[in-house]
C-alpha cells in the first residue's frame, strides 16, 4: 500500500501559471473551505482545467476535501482548502511565480506576501 | 428546467459515468457545482468545460475516495448466529449446575466470541477495500491482506484460529459427555473442508501469483484505458482487452 501511494509520493508538482492561480486564490482566504465554482470564477480557469490541478494537488496532500454538511434543501458540495504544507508550498510557489515570470510583485498582498 | 439546464445536467451525468475510479469523487462534487450556478449558459460552459476531466485517468488510492460499503446479507446473518451463539452459551454456562457442563458452555462461547469478533474486524478491514473496476488497486488491496496474514503466521496469533476450533470442539464434547452424535461428526469434517488450513508456503504462492498479476498489468499500461496494440499472425495490428491478455482477471485467485 505504501509503495502504491508512495508513487504519488515521489511526483513533483508541475509549475504552471495556471496552478500558481489556484494557490493564490487559495491564499486569499486561507482558513475557508473554497467551493469549485467560486474558484474557477475568481481566477478565469474552466472546470476541466481546473480540477485537475486540485486532484494534483489533493495527491500530494497539499488540499484537503470535505463535502458540506447537508442542509435541507440544498445539495451538499464539495468543498477544498489548503493543508498546512499546501500553504507553505502556495506561498514558496506565488512568491517564485511573482518573481520569475512577472519580474515585479503582481501578486503582492495575497496571503500576506 | 430549461433545456439548457438539462443538456448540461446530461453532460455532467455522462462525465460522471466515464470518469477514472480515480477522478469519480471530484467529478461527483464538480457536477453538484451546476445546481449553483445562476445561468444557464454558465451552467452549460461548465458542463462542457467539464469533458476534459474524462480524459485525465487516475487510479483510485486505497482507502480513499471510497466510502465505506455496507454489511452484505450473509455478514448480518452469520453475525445474528454468532450473536445468538453467544447469548445462548453464556445464558447456558450462568444457569448450568455441573462444573463439566459450565465449562463445556464456556469454551463454546470463547469460540463463538472469537469467531464473532474476526467476522466484524474482518468486514471493517475489508469494507474500505478499492472498487473491483480498478483492478491494479483491488490486487494490492488484496496482496495487503496475504501480507497482513502472514505477519500474522509469524506470530502467536497463527495459533488462534485452530484454538478457537479447538475449544469449541471440546466444549462440545463437554456438554454431551463424549456422545457426540453422526451428524456431529459430519458437521465437524464439513467445517475442516470449508475452512482449510492455511500455511505460510501457500500464502507466499498466492502473493507471488498476485505480484506476476501486478507487473503484467503494468506492462499492459502501454495504451490507454488498458489496451495495448498486439499483431496477428498475419502481423495486422490489433487492440486487444487487457483482460483478455492476462486471461481471467476479473477475480484474482487468492481473493
Amino acid at each position: 500500500m505504501q509503495v502504491y501511494i508512495g508513487r504519488f509520493w515521489g511526483m513533483k508538482m508541475r509549475r504552471s501559471p495556471q496552478t500558481s492561480l489556484v494557490l493564490a486564490e487559495f491564499l486569499g482566504c486561507q482558513e475557508e473551505w473554497r467551493y469549485g465554482y467560486d474558484i474557477s470564477r475568481n481566477t478565469g480557469l474552466k472546470s476541466g482545467t481546473l480540477y485537475p490541478i486540485l486532484m494534483r494537488l489533493a495527491e500530494h496532500r497539499l488540499l484537503e476535501t470535505s463535502w458540506e454538511m447537508v442542509v435541507e434543501g440544498r445539495p451538499p458540495r464539495h468543498m477544498y482548502k489548503l493543508t498546512q504544507d499546501g500553504l507553505r508550498y502556495a506561498r514558496a510557489q506565488v512568491a517564485a511565480e511573482r518573481v520569475a515570470v512577472e519580474g515585479e510583485p503582481a501578486l503582492a498582498g495575497v496571503g500576506g506576501l | 428546467m430549461s433545456p439548457i439546464r438539462r443538456l448540461a445536467v446530461r453532460i455532467l451525468g455522462a462525465v460522471v459515468r466515464w470518469a477514472s475510479p480515480g477522478c469519480k469523487e471530484w467529478v461527483k462534487g464538480l457536477a453538484r457545482e451546476v445546481e449553483f450556478i445562476g445561468s444557464d449558459w454558465s451552467a452549460l460552459g461548465w458542463a462542457i468545460g467539464s469533458m476534459r476531466v474524462v480524459l485525465d485517468r487516475r487510479e483510485a488510492p486505497i482507502g480513499s475516495g471510497s466510502k465505506p460499503a455496507r454489511p452484505g446479507r450473509l455478514d448480518v446473518i452469520f453475525w445474528l448466529l454468532y450473536l445468538e451463539g453467544c447469548c445462548w452459551s453464556c445464558t447456558k454456562m450462568l444457569t448450568s449446575t455441573g462444573w463439566q457442563q459450565r465449562l463445556g458452555w464456556g469454551l463454546v462461547l470463547l469460540a463463538c466470541g472469537y469467531w464473532a469478533a474476526c467476522s466484524v474486524f474482518d468486514w471493517l478491514r475489508e469494507r474500505w477495500q478499492p472498487s473491483t473496476s480498478d483492478l491494479e488497486a483491488y490486487r494490492r488491496f488484496l496482496r495487503a491482506g496475504l501480507e497482513l496474514k502472514l505477519s500474522r503466521y509469524r506470530t502467536v496469533r497463527r495459533w488462534f484460529p485452530a484454538l478457537a476450533s479447538l475449544s469449541g470442539w471440546v466444549g462440545y464434547l463437554l456438554i454431551v459427555r463424549g456422545e457426540v452424535p453422526f451428524w456431529g461428526y459430519l458437521m465437524g469434517y464439513a467445517w475442516l473442508g470449508l475452512n482449510p488450513p492455511d500455511t505460510p508456503a501457500k500464502i507466499l504462492k498466492r502473493i507471488g501469483e498476485m505480484d506476476a498479476l501486478i507487473a503484467r498489468a503494468e506492462r499492459l499500461k502501454l495504451e490507454p484505458n488498458g489496451k495495448r496494440l498486439h499483431s496477428d499472425h498475419w502481423g495486422r495490428l490489433q487492440h486487444r482487452d487487457a483482460d483478455q491478455v492476462l486471461g481471467s482477471t476479473s477475480q484474482p485467485k487468492g481473493a
